[in-house]
């Protein structure tokens, strides 16, 4: 209950200082939630994975798409269905079955669309320490869209973990069915082949695959219909 | 000559950088490493209910399931959860998560596991 007003109150001072310094210090706002430098992330990544308020993004400009942000931005929806770390925000059912905690989630502030521009043009200058590892053409872009979707749904077990669709999937990882207007398909690429080394302690397993395996599920990601919910 | 030699042995134990030095996984970081690794699935009650379970096509194994845990040696589930549920004929939904933690971090997750079902041998 304390954390839960802590994080409200966290939202509030966010909210309140919003107008004037998003725009004079983009990311001043973002930094009360969010690490904005690898230099700032503990060396205990455990801990920091269980604790922390809002994802790194130290490295947002080798994984974002500078105008998927500035929408966002003012029109924030949730991307990850269980919060940033599923664990504090599941409960157990009556027959033990863990469950999202939904009235616990926090919400992202919004922002008007000067401050959203302003925000997410020094967001997208964050390429810190990853960044290196995420080469340009990374995804090929000559994945086989349908055996990526075998891969994402059976053989790889991703949707496990990530939502294909609204409302369909796994929800410890963040929704997926946004990917292609949300992330870089080089990133995408990268994090399916490596990902505890863009993000180490991740929960994304490694599951040393193919990069043929690799193409054909970033295909499919990039293939997703957003709808128009985004 | 024996005396310079120890010298520069003791000197040598005294120095050696603090990251070579293994330090004992606890139980508290092993209960730490399964709510960041396992409870996704396997529940954070640890009853194989976890938060992405409820469309799995085949449902993770409850760790608090003394019988069954018992049956399981040490080696075969430090082996499933280093390479993933292929290793040892199971589903694939288990991933190998031997890039994830070292080998010590897998070695306590057992004795963790062990401790949860009450199985401990």
């Amino acid at each position: 209950m304390i954390r839960m007003h802590l994080s409200l109150m966290a939202i509030l001072a966010v909210v309140l200082a919003l107008p004037t310094q998003a725009r004079s210090e983009p990311l001043a706002v973002c930094a009360q939630c969010h690490t904005l430098s690898e230099s700032d992330v503990p060396d205990d990544l455990i801990s920091h994975r269980l604790t922390r308020e809002a994802p790194d993004l130290h490295y947002a400009g080798a994984k974002f798409n500078e105008e998927w942000l500035v929408h966002w931005l003012q029109k924030p929806t949730r991307i990850r269905p269980a919060g940033v770390f599923f664990g504090r925000h599941v409960e157990a059912s009556e027959n033990g079955q863990d469950v999202v905690a939904t009235e616990g989630l926090p919400e992202h502030p919004a922002f008007g669309e000067e401050d959203a521009r302003a925000i997410a043009a020094a967001l997208m200058q964050k390429r810190e320490g990853v960044a290196s590892l995420i080469p340009e053409g990374a995804y090929s872009g000559k994945g086989n869209v349908r055996f990526g979707k075998m891969a994402f749904n059976k053989l790889r077990g991703c949707v496990a973990c990530h939502e294909n669709a609204p409302g369909e999937g796994g929800v410890s990882g963040p929704e997926l069915h946004s990917a292609s207007i949300r992330l870089q398909p080089d990133f995408i690429a990268t994090m399916i082949a490596k990902p505890q080394e863009i993000e180490p302690r991740s929960w994304m397993p490694h599951l040393q695959m193919s990069d043929r395996d690799v193409q054909n599920l970033t295909a499919y990601l990039m293939s997703l219909d957003v709808g128009e919910e985004q | 000559m024996m005396r310079p030699v120890l010298t520069a042995l003791t000197l040598a134990v005294l120095f050696i950088p603090r990251a070579a030095v293994a330090e004992p996984v606890s139980m508290e970081r092993a209960a730490e490493l399964y709510d960041t690794y396992c409870a996704q699935c396997h529940g954070m009650s640890r009853n194989g209910k976890g938060v992405n379970t409820t469309g799995l096509s085949v449902q993770p194994r409850d760790h608090t399931d003394t019988k069954a845990m018992a049956d399981l040696p040490d080696d075969q589930i430090r082996l499933v959860i280093e390479e993933g549920g292929l290793a040892v004929n199971k589903s694939i939904l288990m991933p190998a998560w031997g890039e994830a933690m070292n080998p010590d971090e897998i070695a306590a997750m057992v004795r963790y596991l062990r401790q949860v079902c009450k199985c401990g041998n």
